[in-house]
């Protein structure tokens, strides 16, 4: 996209500028002094009809002088000849009416490129030529009555061609076309006209008899940064003014404003119809304008360069990016067929400037250690009393029972205490000692430390007239939190264009390279199972801890007479050491070629191809020393105590585990664009095109390698064929060999149309056609598919209206069907390979799909209507959009009665209605020479809901308890809806609502289909959401705050009591404490008592009650921002040295919920504050 | 340049032109099955078609669990619930695998017998491709033998019209919900199927992989279900079916009395494997202090009897369970096998009066059972102490294997008036002969989502 920057312009004192202060020079002197200029600007598009008589002379000459051996002076008699010829020509108006020879002899001197066309014209024919045109141009000369102001419009600091300026003069009315020349008719000698752009400031410019030809400086306004701008659907790039569609753009100073090391953290906050949150379906947590499929992939298409982008999206550096346009309606996304239903993010990279340029950024990150006390839990004390209570229950008894099964430190010491080994005092000595711990304690000062990341980028752009290229480098580096992750990214990028021939062929050469490397040192991890554990003794060593995988510390003490490895888990080891060392290695090289030629007209036919090779490599690495190692040699040893021999069907050494996943794409397309116009006002573009997309997967599972030495490289054979009996149990098991293979292959060939039609570049129309086949099962069903496409028009009433009020206000709607894929579902009976082999050596295979014959694809209908505008020369403006987008055909997923003997049903049953509005606006509050206020505002509010299920819902269990999405007619898909909770009983049961009374007939409450006992409380998916940004600046230094807002949903509080959990040992309750434990308490809880044995009725009604639904809206300050820029460099204009500060995580503004919890940390610790310290520079 | 346009060119039209572009299989490990192989590796799920029912043993009354405490921390409801016969076994829980797995065996086979049947039409089915489509028809009937006998009233030839059977499903389509059958048609349904099933099994048996079903596992079969239809001549006429065909015993003589897998996945009595899904309490090897052999049983082994020694192990507390005759399963074994074909033969045998035939039967086992030279011949004294023997060695031989609790059903039927009964604490519980907690609920979750009948309890 093309954007102008504040602060930033070529310098062009010695040049004729139309200023907004209309100081008007002379035609004349700006055109020889034009000629003189060394970084002369050519237009890349000539006239052949005025440059012709020129070239003839020169050429001649040249022609003459090049064989005489003055080549290397060609350049400078180039120029010199466009002096001579600028001379004669000047004063020759080619000007006539509608038509023919449209520029003057002037302008052809202006804009010529007269090197290249002498490169490629052979001069014999010239002499013919001359002939004709000098008569055609007579001829004109004849015809003249009043006379033809033509000129160019640029933009003050790129010195960029503009097109579509309005120019109007009286009562006529023109626009600068693709190169940024005008023409219009005038009748009087002298006046003035108006030139007239969105974004940039409007001038009079006044002319006399002797001025014809203008070069026209446009200044950028700088309240319309956001309006003028190039989207890009991924094929094509259209000015947003002229699209029909619904576009969020966010430029690269937007995306530079947030350093993060991900490009969809980058665009949180900032992106008008951007969602991120963990509800939204999908990995990556985005959503766009909502959601519009029940169960197929919720992830927004993402295109990276004109092609879709399969890799993980982390690999890309944000760094590399100019510019992301999300495409949120039909007539913006249609166009990518059935991928489209979900909104596409269209990713666009830095391409190479004409000019030599260096740019270079630095970020650096740090954050405190995280607080792991954030999330409240029992006290050692409280957990201790519950064992206690459990041990004498009997509980634990049958654990106690198994000599070899693990059991807490505590219930040890009571089972001593039973068996007479320790007196009561001792124990409860020791009990008071372990009172006194928290894991958490331990976990924080050994476990984490601050966090660290640090990102360097440089970029080096050079360029000239026919091959331009810009070369990037980028180094990120994290070190996360835990002390055992960090994560590396090198990216190396290389963009090139060649025009050899001008529009005859333009070539695009990119290549890709990327590499991450993610090391976990402790993968096998720690999670605490007791709270009050220690890891390490007063000395510093390391002390045992248990994990699922431990057994009784009494038991691995003596296990094997020491002919055993040591059978001790020490977490501390493990982390400090390494020794389950997990390392990902993820390269990308991808590469494309793109060529485009304009054989004929403004047909232009451009074929591209992309290829893409992914290789990611995982490994674990078990050291010999680690825990997981010695379990696993230890259980299958056997022991000959007779001979004092151990058979160890493992052999000692390190494990290995590694698995390899190559990808393979290749993408190419051939497309046919056309861009006419006819007549002044009729103008048709459009493009015809044809892709085919493979994508291939190889996974290899290496599995496990045992006795492996990684210095000899060297491992040793294991029998993975027989079953070994364990040590400690008896049990059988075999040696897991883990080893496997999968290709995947995804072929699609798709079709697609586009038009749009504008009338006085006012009324535009648009409209496009897509249909797209793939290779998933059962292709006769998938070719059902009917044709997605869309429709738009839009109006710029501004000519209409004609105020001053208003600077611009266009109306655009649009309809049309999106599509989703879901690839997971045939129309055939299918089945996979489950396990390589049954107990008698079979492989036995799994029924994966059952048969449905009446499979088709999603389809998402969609219509938008919006407007655009700008008001009060620039005060305010944005854009106003309502949006609505039914699903059709969605694949619904729902719990089937057992009977069926599929879990669930899965068919195209549902469809959905999603409507919405966005908001976006800014309001210019404060003006002056140094001193800039502005506010930038998004709102998106969205609401969804299911108009049309086949399956109901059975009993109130399947809508509650079900974790995933249960669509029922009426309601938003993904709700909340819980039991109503009618407060605790007098014996601290919770009670629900029975015939509206309150009752503890849990079973009928949960199985009963009375749906008076459930409460719809609302969507999990906030509804109303977006940002407000302000920005103010002073001189060079700016200050920006983000504050975001989310509002209109509801989550479930998963950390309230539950006895069921406490008893299967769990602590991380954040109310246990509140608990009803005596008559009366009642009044002043909600939280149920401690009961036992577990009741599941009991506790799948409470933990699903009402009264654990929370609000989650809150406002949040997002982020800060300060920054200071210069230029450091005054002899380069477009140089640029900035600082910067940036701070988040900063916390809420406010919050809704009274159990003082962030709503985006529900679980685990809250995300420190993070600050980071950047500099970038570019000259 | 040109080069490149062409190549690129050539490409793009060789993509396009392939013919399988569009028809690649997308993944290496998903197929459509179609070739005859492909449903043999579906039908060598044995960890689905080979799963039954477990609520026949934690309901009867071959175990006890030895204190409240213990039986309050039971891993799940179902577990505590059935131990006492409660009026609701699920306790809430939901997705019970003794309903859903045998419903997904039965949507198994239907899929593969509906695969099939389109072959048949076209080409008709021989070789292997017969014999899977008896294998598929024999685990669909295998299927509902097991839902019906657990889930619908005592078998009453009475009744068997008016008495609700489980939902009959022969097409694999997952669109729609069958009501409850009757008993009598659900009969129907598995004698026509493993009737039809013998027409195409290929195979006499047993075969090496024990999952798969032969013409032994057939009339084993049928000869199981008649007899707990008490239908004693049919069940005798297929357990000789069985026994001319393959009539090999273990010689317990032959095992050691360590082990605590006595038993390999192919041994000789070994007709069908099977077993029931998981549960703690009817677990192989529980080592939880809490589970004992009902020591009722345990006394009845004389201790030259070398099934004691090799069935159990004398832990702390009590007799626990070894592993049976599914391996190294920790699953009740609830296949099949010869010595429970034997004793069926026996009992029948007996009920026609043929005591003198079924003694020499009856010695043809024991004599395997029996450490070496200490078995003394079986002599019956007349008819009905005959069958109390017989019954008694029924128990002692197919311990562990879900039957006893179907052997209480068909007893009490003919007046046996079995009663069980359960202490926990000073609670006792008692289960009354013919009691409708004989049946057991349906799950609710396919109450709730299908809405029929629930059993009465």
């Amino acid at each position: 996209m093309r954007k102008l920057r504040k602060g930033e312009s070529y310098d062009r004192t010695d040049r004729p500028i139309f200023t907004s202060n209309n100081t008007y020079k002379s035609p004349k002197s700006a055109c020889l002094n034009r000629l003189e200029d060394e970084r002369l600007k050519y237009s890349k598009n000539a006239r052949t009809s005025c440059l012709l008589p020129r070239i003839c002379s020169k050429s001649a000459l040249i022609a003459v002088l090049s064989g005489l051996g003055f080549r290397e002076q060609k350049n400078r008699i180039a120029k010199f000849l466009d002096v001579v010829v600028f001379n004669v020509y000047k004063n020759m108006d080619f000007g006539h009416k509608k038509g023919l020879v449209q520029l003057s002899g002037e302008q052809c001197c202006q804009e010529q490129p007269t090197r290249n066309i002498l490169d490629s014209l052979k001069p014999t024919a010239y002499g013919l030529l001359l002939i004709f045109v000098s008569m055609f141009s007579l001829s004109d000369a004849w015809a003249q009555s009043g006379r033809t102001l033509s000129g160019v419009v640029r933009s003050a600091a790129e010195g960029q061609a503009l097109e579509g300026v309005s120019i109007r003069l009286d009562k006529q009315q023109t626009t600068t076309d693709k190169n940024g020349q005008f023409k219009i008719w005038s009748i009087e000698q002298e006046g003035s006209f108006e030139v007239k752009h969105l974004g940039y400031k409007t001038q009079q410019i006044a002319f006399d008899a002797l001025s014809t030809v203008f070069d026209i400086q446009l200044e950028a306004d700088e309240n319309y940064i956001e309006e003028v701008e190039v989207v890009s659907t991924g094929y094509q790039s259209i000015p947003k003014e002229r699209a029909t569609g619904s576009f969020a753009h966010v430029n690269s100073e937007m995306l530079n404003r947030n350093p993060s090391m991900n490009i969809l953290s980058r665009l949180d906050g900032i992106t008008n119809g951007l969602l991120l949150d963990q509800n939204t379906g999908n990995p990556d947590r985005i959503s766009v304008r909502g959601r519009s499929t029940l169960f197929s992939s919720t992830r927004p298409l993402i295109v990276v360069d004109n092609f879709p982008f399969e890799g993980d999206i982390s690999n890309i550096s944000p760094n590399d990016i100019e510019s992301v346009t999300v495409l949120k309606d039909a007539a913006a996304a249609s166009i990518w067929g059935v991928r489209s239903g979900n909104g596409v993010i269209v990713i666009t990279t830095k391409k190479a400037k004409d000019r030599f340029r260096i740019d270079f950024s630095s970020n650096l990150l740090v954050a405190k250690k995280p607080d792991l006390f954030y999330a409240k839990q029992m006290s050692s004390s409280e957990f201790i009393d519950v064992e206690k209570l459990l041990f004498e229950q009997g509980e634990y008894d049958r654990d106690i029972n198994t000599i070899y099964k693990n059991i807490s430190p505590v219930v040890n010491l009571l089972h001593q205490q039973r068996l007479g080994e320790l007196s009561e005092d001792e124990v409860e000595a020791e009990l008071d000692k372990l009172r006194e711990n928290d894991v958490r304690n331990d976990l924080q000062r050994y476990f984490y430390r601050p966090k660290f990341q640090h990102q360097q980028q440089i970029s080096i752009s050079s360029g000239g007239e026919r091959v331009k290229n810009v070369l990037s480098l980028g180094y990120d580096r994290s070190q996360s939190e835990s002390i055992t992750t960090d994560n590396e990214r090198f990216n190396l990028r290389n963009s090139n264009q060649w025009t050899p021939f001008k529009d005859y062929l333009q070539i695009d050469l990119d290549v890709w390279y990327s590499r991450n490397v993610s090391n976990e040192r402790n993968a096998s991890g720690y999670t605490p199972m007791y709270p009050y554990e220690k890891l390490v003794d007063d000395d510093g060593n390391a002390l045992e801890a248990s994990t699922l995988s431990t057994l009784r510390k009494s038991y691995t003490d003596t296990a094997g007479r020491g002919y055993l490895l040591d059978w001790k888990f020490r977490p501390l080891e493990e982390a400090y050491n390494g020794l389950n060392h997990y390392k990902s290695n993820d390269q990308q090289l991808r590469y494309q070629i793109g060529l485009s030629s304009r054989p004929y007209r403004s047909f232009n036919l451009q074929l591209s191809y992309l290829a893409s090779n992914n290789w990611m490599q995982n490994a674990t690495l078990y050291d010999e020393k680690s825990y997981y190692t010695r379990n696993t040699i230890n259980q299958f040893s056997q022991i000959d105590y007779n001979e004092g021999i151990v058979i160890r069907p493992i052999p000692l050494g390190s494990i290995l585990n590694e698995d390899k996943t190559k990808s393979w794409s290749h993408y190419g397309r051939a497309q046919v664009n056309w861009n006419e116009k006819f007549g002044s006002k009729h103008h048709l573009t459009g493009l015809l095109g044809i892709e085919w997309r493979q994508d291939k997967q190889m996974f290899d599972g290496g599995g496990y390698v045992y006795g492996y030495d990684p210095f000899l490289e060297t491992f040793a054979k294991v029998d993975t064929y027989s079953y070994f009996p364990y040590y400690h149990s008896g049990l059988y098991g075999m040696i897991s060999e883990g080893r496997s293979r999968l290709r995947r292959v995804d072929n699609n060939r798709s079709l697609y149309a586009l038009m749009s039609y504008s009338y006085a570049e006012d009324l535009i129309f648009t409209g496009s056609i897509r249909k797209d086949e793939s290779n998933i099962f059962g292709v006769s069903a998938n070719k059902k598919g009917v044709p997605l496409w869309s429709i738009g028009a839009s109006y710029n009433f501004q000519s209409l209206l004609n105020n001053h009020y208003s600077d611009y206000i266009k109306l655009r709607t649009s309809f049309g069907y999106n599509g989703n894929v879901d690839k997971n579902t045939t129309a055939l009976l299918t089945s996979k390979l489950w396990r390589s082999s049954n107990i008698w050596g079979r492989p036995l295979d799994l029924i994966l799909n059952p048969p449905n014959n009446s499979l088709r694809w999603e389809r998402i209908q969609n219509m938008n209507i919006g407007i655009d505008f700008s008001l009060l020369d620039g005060w305010t403006g944005g854009s106003i959009e309502f949006f609505v987008k039914n699903g059709k055909d969605l694949m619904g997923h729902s719990p089937v009665a057992p009977q069926v003997g599929v879990s669930q049903f899965y068919g195209n049953v549902a469809s959905t209605s999603t409507k919405g509005v966005d908001i976006q606006m800014y309001f210019t509050w404060l003006k002056r020479n140094n001193i800039d206020f502005r506010t930038d505002i998004i709102f998106n509010g969205v609401k969804d809901k299911v108009t049309d299920y086949y399956i109901n819902p059975g009993s109130n269990t399947d809508i509650v308890t079900n974790s995933g999405i249960v669509p029922i007619v009426g309601y938003p898909i993904n709700s909340l809806v819980l039991y109503k909770f009618m407060g605790l009983d007098s014996h601290g049961d919770p009670t629900g609502s029975v015939d509206g009374n309150p009752s503890t007939s849990y079973s009928n409450i949960i199985n009963g289909d009375d749906r008076e006992s459930i409460i719809f409380l609302g969507s999990k998916v906030p509804t109303r959401f977006g940002a407000i940004r302000n920005t103010i600046s002073y001189q060079k230094i700016e200050l920006s705050f983000n504050i975001t807002y989310k509002f209109g949903y509801y989550f479930r509080n998963s950390r309230s009591f539950s006895s069921q959990g406490l008893i299967g040992g769990s602590y991380k309750y954040s109310d246990y404490e509140n608990r009803w434990q005596n008559v009366g308490d009642e009044l002043y809880t909600n939280v149920p008592k401690f009961v036992y044995p577990r009741n599941i009725n009991r506790e799948a009604f409470y933990q699903n009650s009402s009264v654990l639904g929370v609000k989650g809206d809150h406002i949040r300050l997002q982020d800060v921002r300060i920054s200071y820029s210069c230029n450091p460099l005054r002899r380069q204009p477009g140089s640029k040295l900035s600082f910067y500060l940036y701070a988040t995580n900063i916390g809420l503004i406010w919050k809704h919920n009274a159990i003082d919890v962030d709503p985006h940390f529900l679980t685990g610790y809250k995300r420190p504050l993070e600050l980071s310290f950047g500099t970038s520079f570019n000259f | 340049m040109k080069k490149i346009t062409i190549v690129l060119l050539m490409g793009l039209f060789s993509v396009s032109c392939s013919q399988d572009f569009l028809s690649e299989r997308p993944n290496s490990n998903i197929l459509a099955p179609t070739r005859i192989a492909d449903f043999q590796r579906l039908l060598d799920n044995f960890e689905i078609l080979g799963v039954s029912s477990a609520l026949p043993h934690l309901a009867a009354d071959e175990y006890y669990i030895n204190s409240e405490s213990n039986w309050l921390s039971s891993r799940s409801a179902i577990e505590r619930n059935s131990y006492i016969w409660d009026e609701d076994i699920y306790g809430g829980e939901v997705d019970i695998k003794d309903w859903n797995t045998l419903y997904e065996t039965i949507f198994y086979t239907n899929s593969i017998i509906k695969e099939l049947d389109k072959i048949k039409e076209i080409e008709g089915l021989q070789g292997e491709g017969a014999d899977i489509y008896g294998q598929a028809l024999f685990y669909r009937a295998r299927a509902y033998y097991d839902l019906v006998k657990n889930f619908s009233a005592p078998f009453d030839k009475m009744t068997e019209n008016e008495d609700l059977g489980v939902p009959l499903r022969i097409d694999p389509s997952i669109d729609y919900t069958e009501k409850r059958a009757s008993v009598s048609e659900c009969y129907e349904r598995i004698f026509s199927d493993i009737e039809n099933s013998l027409r195409y099994l290929s195979h006499i048996g047993p075969l090496r992989e024990r999952n798969r079903a032969t013409k032994l596992a057939a009339f084993a079969q049928l000869s199981r279900i008649y007899l707990y239809r008490r239908e004693y001549d049919k069940a005798e006429q297929y357990a000789d079916s069985v026994l001319h065909r393959y009539d090999r015993l273990v010689d317990y003589n032959t095992l050691s009395l360590e082990a605590t897998s006595p038993f390999n996945f192919t041994h000789d009595e070994l007709i069908l494997y099977g077993a029931t899904g998981t549960y703690n309490n009817a677990g192989n090897l529980n080592r939880s202090g809490a589970v004992f052999v009902d020591t009722v049983l345990i006394d009845m082994y004389d201790f030259n009897d070398l099934r004691l020694h090799i069935y159990f192990i004398n832990n702390e507390g009590g007799y626990t369970v070894k592993r049976g005759y599914n391996g190294t399963g920790l699953t009740p074994f609830t296949g099949l096998a010869i010595d429970e074909v034997l004793l069926n033969k026996v009992e029948c045998l007996v009920r026609r009066g043929q005591i003198n035939d079924a003694a020499i039967l009856m010695d043809k086992l024991l004599l395997n059972r029996y450490r070496k030279g200490t078995y003394i011949k079986t002599v019956f004294k007349d008819k009905e102490s005959a069958l109390q023997q017989v019954l008694i060695e029924r128990r002692k031989e197919l311990v562990w294997r879900c039957l006893r609790w179907d052997d209480i059903k068909r007893l009490n039927k003919e007046g046996a008036s079995i009663v069980l009964k359960r202490n926990l604490g000073d609670k006792e519980y008692i289960l009354e002969p013919n009691s409708p907690r004989y049946v057991f609920n349906i799950p609710q979750d396919e109450i709730n989502r299908s809405g029929i009948v629930q059993n009465e309890r």
